[in-house]
């Protein structure tokens, strides 16, 4: 965290600088800022408080954001567009007050007047995008935030004189960033509610002479289509993109026309559970590496986790990008009690899956969850739609560990036989495991994402082939290993190693818990206690993990795999 | 080569406990006097608790150790039943199936599991102690005081009950009797646990030797083998955390720890039938001890059974090994399956 102090504690040293500015014209300055943010806790009270917070993009609602900060209470940021939701997760929450601001001011509406057993560090919640509907929020911690704020402070070279247009909310963890980056370090804020196809909005940015402004990938393919420079706007400096991935003809466009007029492009990468910052490209990298996402922030590391939770190090071999950081959350909160504890994990497994390329760059090649397991075969489901797609298929595919399921929009009998069979030949998979379903229009999800689930539940229930071909797990799988040569070759040698007549290759600590628990999906968080072990098993365990990693060190029976690996590695360091 | 290898405090305890077990079984069969040998089970379920309280209760929760108890109780149980199925197919009794057959013949089969029965109906008892709502809940306020508290209660069950009701025609092999032993474990582990027990080494030491002491003196009595296995192993457990060995008996020693429980279940098996074999009856204790052939007998029993069931270990653990490493290969899937994804 800043030597001095968390920025909420601070804002009162940048005086007179202004802090917020409207399109009016209207300014508040860091001074007025921090006594409207004092005057919003003194509201709340001395004892801590579970704050639920409908916010915009407004001095008053800002102020109030801070106000929780400051006197040190835990709020749920939310937007009025979620309103209905956050209705619902107070029954589940019961906070202490709800704060909205439909009458202009603040309103503080008080619920319960009891005390909330919060964690005494917690004091940020926010909903995940993959949450939307559930009662799963993020738990971010003061040095979370911080942290965090520091971060992008030192990487956007940001100082005073940034000013930046507030296009995103702040009840959004990238938005959110904005914001606490730019009051981290005296910079301001314009703040406006209008979008980037709005002309006043552009006009309000040059006119209120801002620097730089932060978009989706969506803001900007609409800018792309409006003919959008960034040199039509002498006091621009930055842009920065998250929220997704934008196509690298995309980048590769904005980034030269930023370095046109001086400026600069960042993609970064994140996540809510980061607070939310975990990488990002150098700007002057961009147009080279258009399709990447860079390298970690400072502060934070970035790993790649192969299935059995090892550290991978060769260029483009995918693993799952797992952070390690100050920033990285407290955990989860399900319910009121979730809010008392401190559940940080010892990394941050993100799901997605990337690549290090050449340049020691990292690009995303999928999400875990977008990998199914048929016959032995990974398939990355997103490759099956680049497939489709290069067929002029419009198309989404699903998929489980017994069959993919792709939806073809508006397609006849004929091509979704022609593509099942296309994909069954290029991965080697049977005809009935490759369901191929027209759709007059590709299911969506409110957010217009794919609706995988209603795609997956298309595929008929009970449509298996025959019965040899049933997938590991299966009988048939069971008697085809156990009927199989190569299992009593590799019976000899494990009893070889077990007798010592052989020594034993342990490929890691992933490799022994899958080995001697039985499971097949062992994660870089499993410990033996968390994977169910016990005094019946426990002797196997330490014996192989000794063998292994050359010692056992105290306590490995709550170290995770990844710990334990990296014990392995210390020790051959040391 | 190495000619050393480390081997840790408790997997020694536990390998010198499965010899003494199956001593204990072997000298029974071939003499009449076993009164000195006994001892081996005692130290196994005192570390069986142990190892418990360290992966079921650390960081856990009454809802979680309830659910590990019954998982464990579970485990020894289907152990224990395809055993003593095994042997008993012909003559099949529902007693079997209630693991409750130490309670009706203690010889229904001539196999002595009561060990892994016994520990499976204390773990069904302690599940569901914790899982009522203040029963786990008081005890994880503090696992020291409640492991304490509830050992003081399996004491003074041990003391009383054999008073109210005899059951030396059984051995008095049943759980309540035995329960101390388990939970004698469990506060062992917490004494010296430095973060459950936040006081000096020399406090904690000592309170362990007290606990350990006054807990064999109710549950054996000073004049049983029982009681000076019980205060050997857990002074040994409280002095190293290990000791070299050469690799060889080292490797003996991880192997026969590693199957515990499969040479506790099995070696009967083994030692049943060697005894038709030979046609062996129990001779008096003065024979035994001036008898060469008695003493061959003896070696013999113990150790061909030992081995037999080292080896059906080594069988079950290198088979599922390998089924585990294949199937995470992805074999078992259609052959053609397997080439498109090399």
């Amino acid at each position: 965290m800043h030597s001095n102090g968390p920025f909420w504690d601070r804002l009162a040293e940048f005086g007179d600088s202004a802090a917020l500015l409207d399109a009016r014209g209207s300014v508040v300055t860091y001074a007025a800022l921090a006594g409207a943010a004092r005057k919003f806790a003194d509201a709340l009270g001395p004892r801590r408080r579970l704050v639920f917070l409908e916010t915009c993009n407004r001095t008053e609602a800002l102020a109030a954001y801070l106000g929780c900060l400051l006197g040190r209470h835990a709020v749920y940021l939310y937007s009025e567009a979620d309103r209905h939701k956050a209705l619902s997760l107070a029954e589940r929450y019961q906070p202490n007050v709800i704060v909205d601001f439909a009458a202009g001011g603040p309103q503080l509406n008080w619920r319960h007047l009891d005390t909330v057993d919060l964690h005494h560090e917690l004091c940020l919640l926010m909903s995940t995008s993959g949450s939307t509907g559930s009662a799963k929020l993020v738990k971010l911690s003061r040095q979370n935030i911080q942290s965090n704020a520091d971060s992008i402070v030192e990487y956007l070279q940001l100082s005073g004189s940034e000013r930046a247009i507030t296009l995103l909310r702040p009840h959004y963890s990238y938005g959110l960033s904005v914001i606490n980056s730019h009051l981290s370090c005296g910079a301001s804020l314009l703040l406006t509610e209008r979008s980037v196809t709005d002309r006043a909005f552009w006009e309000s940015f040059r006119a209120r002479g801002c620097t730089s402004f932060a978009g989706v990938p969506y803001t900007y393919e609409t800018l792309a289509r409006m003919d959008f420079a960034f040199s039509d706007f002498p006091g621009f400096r930055y842009a920065t993109q998250a929220g997704g991935r934008l196509a690298p003809d995309l980048v590769r466009r904005f980034a030269r026309s930023a370095a046109e007029c001086g400026g600069r492009f960042y993609v970064m990468y994140g996540q809510t559970e980061a607070a939310p910052r975990m990488a990002y490209l150098p700007p002057k990298l961009a147009a080279d590496h258009p399709g990447c996402i860079g390298i970690a922030i400072p502060y934070g590391t970035i790993l790649l986790l192969d299935e059995d939770g090892r550290e991978v190090r060769e260029t483009d071999r995918p693993g799952q990008i797992a952070y390690r950081g100050p920033n990285v959350m407290m955990g989860y909160a399900e319910n009121r009690a979730g809010l008392a504890t401190d559940e940080t994990p010892h990394v941050l497994l993100t799901g997605d899956i990337a690549c290090r390329n050449g340049a020691g760059l990292l690009y995303i090649v999928g999400r875990a969850a977008r990998f199914v397991k048929l016959f032995g075969a990974r398939i990355n489901l997103d490759d099956v739609e680049a497939d489709l797609r290069q067929a002029q298929l419009d198309c989404a595919c699903a998929g489980n560990d017994e069959a993919i399921v792709v939806a073809l929009s508006n397609s006849p009998a004929a091509d979704c036989d022609a593509a099942a069979e296309r994909l069954s030949k290029k991965y080697g998979l049977p005809r009935f495991a490759v369901h191929v379903a027209a759709f007059d229009e590709i299911p969506k999800l409110a957010n217009g994402k794919p609706d995988y689930q209603t795609i997956l539940a298309s595929r008929p229930a009970g449509r298996v082939g025959p019965k040899v071909n049933h997938g590991p797990g299966t009988l048939s799988a069971f008697f085809g290993i156990v009927l199989s040569r190569p299992y009593y070759r590799e019976v000899l040698s494990e009893a070889g190693a077990i007798l010592g007549v052989k020594r034993h290759d342990w490929a890691g600590v992933g490799e022994i818990y899958r080995k001697l628990t039985g499971r097949t999906q062992i994660t870089a968080n499993d410990t033996f206690t968390t994977l169910g072990g016990d005094s019946l098993g426990y002797v196997q365990m330490s014996i192989a993990l000794e063998e292994y990693l050359g010692r056992l060190p105290a306590g490995w029976e709550h170290m995770t795999v990844l710990e334990l690996e990296e014990s392995k590695v210390h020790e051959s360091l040391f | 080569m190495k000619a050393c290898s480390r081997v840790s405090a408790d997997v020694l305890l536990r390998s010198l406990a499965i010899l003494l077990v199956t001593f204990h079984h072997a000298v029974g069969s071939v003499a009449l006097a076993t009164a000195w040998f006994g001892g081996g089970t005692t130290v196994l379920m005192m570390l069986s608790g142990m190892n418990f309280a360290k992966f079921g209760m650390q960081q856990a929760d009454s809802k979680h150790t309830s659910g590990r108890l019954l998982r464990f109780a579970g485990k020894l149980a289907l152990a224990s039943i395809a055993v003593v199925l095994l042997m008993t197919v012909p003559m099949l009794h529902s007693h079997t199936f209630a693991v409750v057959q130490n309670f009706v013949v203690f010889a229904f089969v001539h196999l002595h599991l009561w060990y892994a029965q016994v520990l499976a109906l204390m773990c069904i008892g302690l599940a569901i102690l914790f899982a009522l709502p203040r029963g786990g809940h008081a005890f994880f306020k503090s696992p020291l005081i409640g492991s304490l508290a509830l050992l003081v209660i399996a004491l003074a069950i041990r003391a009383v009950c054999p008073l109210i009701w005899d059951t030396s025609a059984i051995f008095h092999r049943l759980p309540h009797l035995f329960l101390w032993n388990f939970i004698l474990g469990w506060a062992l582990f917490f004494l010296i646990d430095k973060e459950a027990t936040p006081r000096p080494a020399a406090w904690r030491y000592g309170a362990v030797l007290l606990v350990l002491v006054a807990s064999g003196m109710i549950g054996w009595g000073v004049q049983t083998s029982d009681f000076w296995c019980l205060l050997a192993a857990g002074v040994f457990w409280l002095a190293c955390d290990g000791v070299r060995l050469p690799v060889l008996p080292a490797r003996f020693v991880n192997i026969t720890a590693q199957a515990a429980l499969v040479i506790y279940l099995v070696h009967w098996v083994f030692l049943l039938q060697l005894a038709r074999l030979f046609g062996l009856a129990p001779v008096p204790i003065e024979q035994f001890r001036l008898t060469i052939l008695t003493v061959v007998a003896v070696l013999v029993m113990w150790v061909v059974p030992m081995l037999m069931s080292i080896a059906c270990w080594v069988a079950m653990a290198s088979t599922s090994r390998a089924y585990s490493t294949l199937k995470s290969r992805g074999i078992g899937a259609p052959q053609w399956a397997v080439k498109a994804k090399t």
